[in-house]
């Protein structure tokens, strides 16, 4: 009976231990298994980000609100939209967007649970440079009594270095590790990082 | 030998001579170059007094500033004021909003404040004596990883040195700079400092409506800030969490984290509120509705640029 007892125990210990950390798994596949959903974001993101410089939210699971930032030389426009309304189609317009690539785009971060994409400024030598960055809102990355991560993502348009332990060091030293939004990256290949971070932007 | 130095002596001071004129001809070429470029008096002061300086020799109280790139630094704030940046993920959001002030009012002054601060180590702005302590001299020029900052020497100094200047009861626990505090309780800023900052530094005659946990008890916020706006400018103290969300928790105990410069004001024809805001280097419109504007400011501050 007392046997019985503790295996009991033992379950449920590790269970609720189970419970409160992320999966490792998921940092490890997550990139191979989206591969051509994160692809297609890539690809119509910088193909829409040609006619005018933005930053797309997907706010909710259904995709049925989304964020849109527009920049524009002198003003960013923060928008909020439900797709039952007419609003946002009637911006993309405006901004001589192709409506098909913004869906196939939108399609494209449902599939790969993407919730934010932007392009993020950087200086390297005092030369400005840019990184694709895509965060990732899943349900393996919730556990109880912790608050909700998300996996971030770094796309380079140049092979980065990288350290043992696999961390994105600073292109000018090769030193000190190179951070994005105060987080060290980890390396997935040589121009793709990744990090776990509490913020989505 | 005497002979051949006062030949030396003769040529060098002919090539001097030579010179003189075409400088002052390029000033005036400048002169008349920023008249047609339509800028305000004060930018135009600015970039002359600038001009007038030429270049710097390096500072040994800012051993990380080159003075080339601190000079350019200077111009660009003076040419495009709005572009000023206060580095992503930082905590200098107060000091980045209350530069709208010298940028906008007195950009001649700003650059002479700058340049002394850069020369001695040591400047007077308004009823403030600004000495930054020397950890804080020997980070400006090396804060990485901030966007823009990264190559504003300049704007890493002036961020620097006011948190380092001014303290606030957030500040109780970490009053001296640590590398990395930038982003930590060192460089934020509560209500009552940020206004005291306002005052000192630019010695205006400042009101404020609000406080760190508790918002304004205004019956119409709109309508208040549609008329204090249109008199001078206006500074918001907000919960930036729930205007620029970055999580998806919703959490109930809301706090205000921000500073933003309220540039206009207005209601759309769907009854929301358009607000036009700058923060980040950037003019931002996003609209949300009376009941987030009430919810997310908890402070107020304005003062008549008149009035001192």
């Amino acid at each position: 009976m007392n046997k019985i007892k503790n295996s009991i125990l033992v379950t449920a210990t590790a269970a609720f231990f189970t419970a409160c950390t992320y999966s490792r798994h998921f940092t490890t596949t997550y990139y191979k298994e989206n591969e051509a959903a994160l692809r297609a974001v890539r690809k119509n993101f910088a193909a829409l980000y040609r006619i005018q410089p933005f930053s797309l939210e997907i706010k909710d699971k259904a995709a049925t609100l989304i964020g849109l930032e527009l920049h524009t030389d002198s003003i960013k426009y923060v928008y909020e939209f439900r797709l039952d309304e007419p609003y946002f189609f009637d911006t993309l317009a405006k901004y001589k967007f192709d409506i098909r690539q913004v869906s196939e785009l939108v399609n494209a971060m449902q599939a790969a649970h993407c919730t934010w994409v932007s392009l993020l400024d950087y200086y390297e030598n005092y030369q400005p440079k840019n990184l694709l960055f895509i965060s990732v809102r899943h349900k393996d990355l919730t556990a109880l009594l912790k608050p909700e991560k998300y996996f971030t993502l770094a796309f380079f348009n140049a092979p980065q270095p990288y350290d043992e332990k696999n961390r994105l060091l600073d292109r000018t030293d090769k030193k000190a590790n190179r951070k994005i939004n105060d987080a060290v990256y980890r390396r997935i290949n040589d121009s793709v990082f990744y990090a776990l971070m509490e913020k989505y932007r | 030998m005497q002979k051949r130095s006062f030949i030396f002596f003769l040529l060098f001071t002919l090539v001097c001579y030579e010179q003189l004129p075409a400088q002052r001809q390029r000033l005036r070429d400048r002169r008349y170059e920023y008249a047609d470029r339509n800028l305000p008096a004060g930018q135009r002061e600015a970039l002359i007094y600038l001009d007038s300086i030429g270049s710097l020799p390096a500072s040994p109280h800012w051993p990380n500033v080159n003075p080339d790139r601190f000079l350019q630094n200077l111009r660009t704030f003076a040419l495009t004021p709005l572009r000023f940046y206060e580095g992503k993920g930082t905590n200098f959001c107060a000091y980045s909003a209350i530069t709208y002030i010298p940028l906008h009012y007195d950009p001649p002054g700003f650059a002479r404040f700058m340049i002394r601060l850069y020369t001695d180590g040591e400047a007077e702005m308004g009823r403030a004596r600004i000495k930054p302590s020397k950890a804080v001299r020997n980070e400006a020029g090396l804060i990485k990883y901030k966007g823009a900052l990264d190559i504003s020497p300049a704007g890493q100094m002036w961020f620097l040195s006011l948190a380092d200047h001014f303290k606030g009861y957030l500040n109780f626990f970490n009053r001296r700079f640590d590398k990395g505090d930038e982003n930590t309780l060192w460089a934020s800023t509560n209500f009552a400092k940020f206004n005291r900052m306002v005052r000192r530094l630019f010695n205006y005659k400042v009101k404020a409506r609000g406080s760190d946990l508790l918002r304004p008890w205004i019956g119409n916020i709109y309508q208040y800030l549609k008329e204090r706006s249109a008199k001078g400018p206006v500074f918001l103290y907000l919960n930036n969490r729930l205007l620029y969300k970055k999580k998806h928790t919703i959490s109930r105990f809301g706090i205000p984290t921000h500073f933003v410069l309220l540039l206009d004001i207005y209601t759309s024809p769907d009854g929301k509120i358009n607000m036009v805001y700058w923060d980040y280097g950037k003019k931002t419109l996003q609209q949300v509705t009376p009941r987030l504007l009430k919810k997310i400011i908890f402070g107020i501050t304005h003062f008549y640029p008149e009035e001192e």
